[in-house]
């Protein structure tokens, strides 16, 4: 690509161009690296606070090479920097020299989405008092608000079981190669984000109360998945997590 | 004029301006610190970037030190310095926040740092040409009136000079307030790392430099490397005390145009809360003594 003569345009073009061009017009030239490096160091270490674990697995040296990478194929399209970092895990599945860590992708997702619900939209939660006063005849026509930070990340791989081993430095706590896929509800229902871990079943439910269904309707819908799945054992857990921030009766549930 | 009773009058914040005294810029480690003990400064100082989200602990933080202490927001995300208008969206998003918190100041960079829609994360260098200038001012004018407010502008830390460059900044600087309106927010510790770097004095800027635009001063500390020629360069890294060149500039500053609201920056290496207040108290003693210079005389 020619360089601009605008000096403006030519200074951004040498600051991503991958061979280190120096604009023309600088006194002296050789402090051009001085802002290359700030441009770079800056937004890898935003990635390296928001993906510790990612981090953490792949070791200091190599996160910073993969993050560098990811600078310069996807910058910054905004100067809200909270906002960057939603297609790291996408690169890095892509990533042709990380390929063997076929888990890694899933567990900056895990990372991406609790740095979601940390900054998302507030909501106070359902008060509990309030569900333990509805009537049991009520109670299978009740149809739940989820609160507005949950979300649910669904791998194939243990990610909440690697996540947690590696979000403590102090603690390494070694996993079998052969652990099963693993769901994980994400919510921030005050200061902290709590992941909570799902079954197949329970995540269809949580799936089918975030569509509107009311309780007995999303229980059905999990007992499809998994015929032992039960309503009681799976809901008690999202109340103590606070997910929920109200309920009201379902007009489409009467029949039961 | 008779009193009007208002019924429900506005008590969120207190509506003072920023005082002529030192703040301290916040930042997320020292969240507890400051609500824990508030300390006596006079005023606070965030970026506004850093606070574009919905909700969240770190908007609880800011809403309960905004009530103790009046606030400033410092932008460095407008890029009014580059070729781009400023980011319209970016722009009702600052607007939105600027009426949440009711900032008394609002500042922004002499500097570029977005381009061809990728934002760089860095303060760079504009050329000072009569073009450059039009453009500035036109950027400023047009978040002026997005904002509603007048904005203050920050003289850069220069690491280079750039050859297209024709006019000196206190010139640029001058003809920015003068065509736009805008305020000026002096950093003394830029204006020690840019005459350092670029080989000119400090002293002879700011006898140049349009002092009665200036509405607020900044104090950081800076690092010293070596660059790839093997020479000496200073690095604005806002990563340990101030230095003492940059306190005896602004002892200066001070007697010459009086107390203005002044500002600790420290953003790299964080030091124990009680260290980042020495220094804004560093910076209220010499505040106080050119006051009571200033009555002497």
């Amino acid at each position: 690509m020619p360089m601009s003569h605008e000096p403006i345009a030519a200074f951004a073009g040498a600051l991503w161009a991958t061979e280190r061009a120096v604009p023309d017009g600088l006194l002296p030239a050789t402090r051009f690296a001085i802002h290359r490096n700030n441009v770079y160091a800056s937004l890898i270490g935003c990635l390296a606070a928001r993906f510790p674990v990612t981090l953490r697995l792949l070791g200091e040296d190599c996160f910073r090479q993969c993050a560098r990478h990811f600078v310069e194929a996807s910058p910054p399209r905004s100067p809200v920097l909270l906002e960057y970092g939603a297609d790291l895990a996408d690169f890095l599945a892509d990533f042709a020299p990380l390929r063997a860590l076929t888990y890694l992708a899933d567990v900056a997702r895990l990372e991406w989405q609790r740095h979601v619900a940390q900054h998302g939209a507030e909501a106070l939660p359902l008060d509990r008092s309030t569900f333990a006063a509805v009537a049991p005849d009520l109670m299978p026509a009740l149809v739940f608000s989820l609160h507005p930070t949950a979300a649910i990340l669904s791998s194939a791989y243990p990610v909440l079981s690697i996540w947690q081993a590696n979000a403590v430095a102090a603690a390494t706590m070694p996993l079998g190669a052969d652990l099963p896929g693993e769901r994980v509800l994400i919510v921030r229902p005050f200061d902290e984000v709590l992941l909570l871990p799902l079954s197949v079943a329970a995540a269809g439910f949580v799936r089918g109360l975030a569509r509107g269904l009311c309780l007995s309707d999303a229980a059905e819908a999990a007992q499809m998945i998994a015929a032992d799945f039960d309503l009681a054992q799976s809901l008690a857990p999202l109340l103590r997590a606070d997910a929920f921030t109200g309920f009201h009766l379902g007009n489409s549930c009467e029949r039961t | 004029m008779q009193a009007v009773s208002v019924p429900f009058p506005d008590l969120r914040y207190t509506t003072s301006p920023v005082p002529a005294r030192a703040g301290i810029g916040l930042r997320p480690l020292h969240y507890a610190d400051i609500l824990a003990q508030p300390p006596k400064v006079g005023w606070i100082e965030v970026h506004p970037e850093n606070y574009l989200m919905a909700g969240g602990p770190q908007h609880r933080v800011l809403t309960a030190a905004r009530q103790l202490y009046p606030l400033s927001f410092h932008g460095v995300g407008l890029s009014l310095g580059g070729l781009a208008r400023p980011d319209h969206e970016h722009l009702s998003r600052l607007r939105a926040l600027i009426a949440r918190y009711e900032p008394a100041l609002f500042s922004e960079h002499l500097a570029w740092s977005s381009h061809g829609g990728a934002f760089m994360n860095d303060l760079l260098p504009i050329p000072y040409t009569p073009a450059a200038l039009d453009r500035l001012v036109e950027h400023i004018d047009e978040t002026q009136e997005q904002l509603g407010r007048q904005i203050l502008i920050e003289n850069p830390s220069l690491y280079l000079r750039l050859q297209d460059s024709e006019m000196r900044e206190t010139e640029f600087l001058r003809e920015l307030t003068a065509r736009s309106g805008c305020g000026l927010l002096l950093d003394i510790n830029n204006v020690h790392v840019s005459a350092s770097n670029c080989g000119y004095d400090s002293g002879a800027y700011l006898a140049d430099y349009p002092l009665d635009h200036v509405r607020e001063i900044h104090l950081a500390g800076h690092s010293a490397e070596v660059d790839g020629d093997g020479a000496e360069v200073l690095i604005d890294a806002h990563n340990t005390r101030v230095s003492v060149a940059v306190w005896a500039l602004f002892r200066r500053v001070v007697r010459e145009v009086g107390p203005l609201p002044t500002l600790i920056e420290w953003d790299q290496d964080l030091p124990d809360w009680r260290i980042l207040i020495a220094e804004a108290a560093s910076a209220d003693r010499i505040l106080t003594e050119e006051m009571s210079h200033a009555d002497v005389a």
